[in-house]
């Protein structure tokens, strides 16, 4: 008896989930600019109003 | 797991070899299995990744009732950073699940009480996510995220013993020799080796994806510092 043919599902399956630890590690670097940006924001904030005080 | 950046990236690298030499021993050295074809080699993963979804369940519940028995924030991080990995694996495992289940069951969803639970357990975590995006004080939301993660644990063993306590057509892995184990398998020598192997290195994936997120989460917390300071200034 041959088994089925099933290679295409198995190709999906790892590519899917292969492709959802990229997208999610993606987020990350997206969020990390995003955090980044903030942060610089902030401390020019800080140091302006140290300055002014 | 607060790492030197050196120390991350050997981690980092590690994983990446560990997950192609996974790979390489999925496809060509786990046998072929005769009934269901190539595609019960996903089997190998998703059983992975649905184990260490819910160990990263059992973090947050440890990282929980420490958080209440001394008030470091730095447990409140550890167990939010464990839930978010823990929901990617749990989608990882319904993704896997979903794509085995078209040619085995003949179908890509369906409402048995393992998948349901699982659903279920999913949509909980989701709300604890949910839940901290809501709060705003540190302190207040570590505390409310603690207690709600201690709860919601519930649904992990439920979710688990599901296939033991309700009639289902998940097959089950550990113990199929039981009377409440139902549509089980043996496994080969070969195939147990690379099931153990999968564990192992997805794992060591978790480790590594948490040890990342938790260096994102310290930069989260320094700008949410700075920005209480000028507030309050």
């Amino acid at each position: 008896m041959h088994p089925p043919d099933t290679f295409g599902y198995l190709l999906l399956g790892y590519g899917a989930m292969f492709g959802l630890i990229f997208l999610y590690v993606l987020s990350w670097q997206l969020r990390r600019r995003n955090l980044e940006k903030d942060l610089e924001m902030l401390e020019s904030l800080e140091e302006e109003e140290g300055r002014k005080t | 797991m607060s790492l030197s950046n050196r120390t991350l990236q050997i981690l980092n690298v590690l994983t990446v070899l560990l997950l192609v030499v996974n790979t390489a021993l999925i496809f060509l050295y786990a046998p072929l299995e005769r009934t269901m074809g190539e595609v019960q080699r996903i089997f190998y993963f998703h059983v992975g990744v649905a184990w260490v979804g819910m160990a990263a369940f059992v973090v947050t519940l440890v990282a929980g009732v420490l958080y209440l028995r001394t008030g470091n924030l730095r447990w409140d991080r550890l167990g939010a950073a464990s839930v978010e990995i823990g929901l990617l694996f749990t989608f990882l495992t319904i993704v896997s699940g979903s794509v085995w289940a078209r040619p085995a069951w003949n179908t890509w969803w369906t409402w048995d009480p393992r998948l349901t639970t699982y659903t279920i357990m999913a949509l909980i975590y989701i709300a604890y996510l949910m839940l901290r995006q809501g709060i705003d004080d540190p302190n207040r939301r570590a505390r409310f995220a603690a207690v709600y993660g201690i709860v919601g644990f519930i649904s992990v063993p439920i979710t688990f013993f599901a296939i033991r306590i309700w009639r289902t057509i998940h097959p089950a892995v550990i113990g199929t020799g039981s009377e409440t184990a139902q549509g089980g398998f043996d496994m080969t020598q070969p195939m147990v080796v690379v099931l153990l192997f999968s564990v192992a290195t997805l794992s060591v994936l978790y480790v590594c994806l948490m040890a990342n997120r938790l260096q994102l989460a310290k930069l989260a917390e320094r700008v949410e510092q700075l920005k209480a300071r000028i507030l309050s200034a």
